[in-house]
């Protein structure tokens, strides 16, 4: 039961750090596309809906079966997860149009200890927080600022 | 300068509400619809705020530029999003927004491999902060 827990949390790992090195290829071709051809609104709003696209196509068949089945419930908590990544996009280009880098960029770095407020406050009964979850998390942030103005 | 800090606090709630929102979701539905789904609703939010506030630009964008859109599509949200969600429903959101919160990381030892970039004292001291923190989530009793 032990070794289950630890190869999931272990392959969750891999995942996250595979999705946290994409995010970074994706911050490499964003860079081109802001300098070549749009605005960063504009080119978040277009490459949002190519990802959909592209997922929906991929996934479709999945897709189709489950979301009729789906409750109404868990459409408004996608849905609102959907409009939580969005404004956080829209809210960080937005910010970056009225002020510095150097005022943005800490305070958006903080929002993992925001998900474990969060979590803390409304996953309950579905995931624990720790002590050492949350000291991990505020020395990432830390790291992640020290990485920021090092680059 | 309130306006600024504002909008980079809505944005930090933004990232960090995500996280919780789907993990919430995920006891009744699979990685592949919530990502699908997810993006539904992204993708209306970000085109309301786009059209309205860059009309013109849209209308007068290179074709070119659609291909590096989808190349971008591509990226964050079949791989990057998907990968995150999976991490999230077997991690746990906060467990999940940590580890996946260190792609700064990744983009400067990108920008060292490609772009030629040094790695300076405050690269490496965070470098090592942040696989410290990872660590101290990942590893526990």
């Amino acid at each position: 039961m032990r070794e289950t827990v630890k190869r999931i949390t272990y392959y969750g790992l891999l995942f996250a750090v595979c999705a946290a090195f994409l995010y970074a290829l994706s911050a490499l071709v964003g860079k081109k596309i802001t300098n070549d051809f749009s605005s960063p609104m504009v080119a978040s709003a277009f490459s949002i809906l190519f990802g959909l696209i592209a997922t929906g196509s991929v996934f479709f068949s999945t897709v189709s079966r489950e979301a009729r089945n789906l409750s109404g419930r868990s459409w408004a908590l996608i849905g609102l997860s959907g409009c939580a990544s969005a404004l956080g996009v829209s809210g960080w280009y937005l910010a970056l149009n009225v002020t510095q880098v150097v005022v943005v960029a800490p305070i958006v770095a903080v929002y993992p200890l925001i998900t474990i407020l969060m979590a803390s406050l409304f996953l309950r009964g579905i995931e624990k927080v720790t002590k050492q979850t949350v000291a991990g998390a505020i020395i990432v942030v830390i790291g992640v600022l020290f990485v920021g103005f090092g680059t | 300068m309130i306006t600024g800090i504002l909008l980079s606090l809505m944005a930090a709630l933004g990232f960090g509400l995500s996280a919780v929102f789907i993990k919430a979701s995920m006891s009744s539905v699979s990685v592949k619809t919530a990502t699908v789904i997810s993006l539904i609703s992204s993708s209306a939010v970000t085109m309301v705020i786009a059209l309205s506030l860059h009309y013109e630009e849209i209308l007068s964008l290179a074709p070119m530029a659609f291909i590096w859109f989808l190349l971008a599509g591509l990226i964050t949200f079949l791989g990057g999003r998907f990968l995150n969600f999976h991490a999230i429903s077997l991690m746990g959101a906060s467990k999940a927004s940590a580890v996946v919160s260190s792609t700064p990381l990744f983009a400067a030892i990108l920008a060292v491999l490609f772009l030629g970039e040094t790695i300076g004292f405050m690269l490496g001291a965070g470098t090592l902060m942040i696989v410290v923190g990872i660590t101290l989530v990942v590893v526990q009793e």
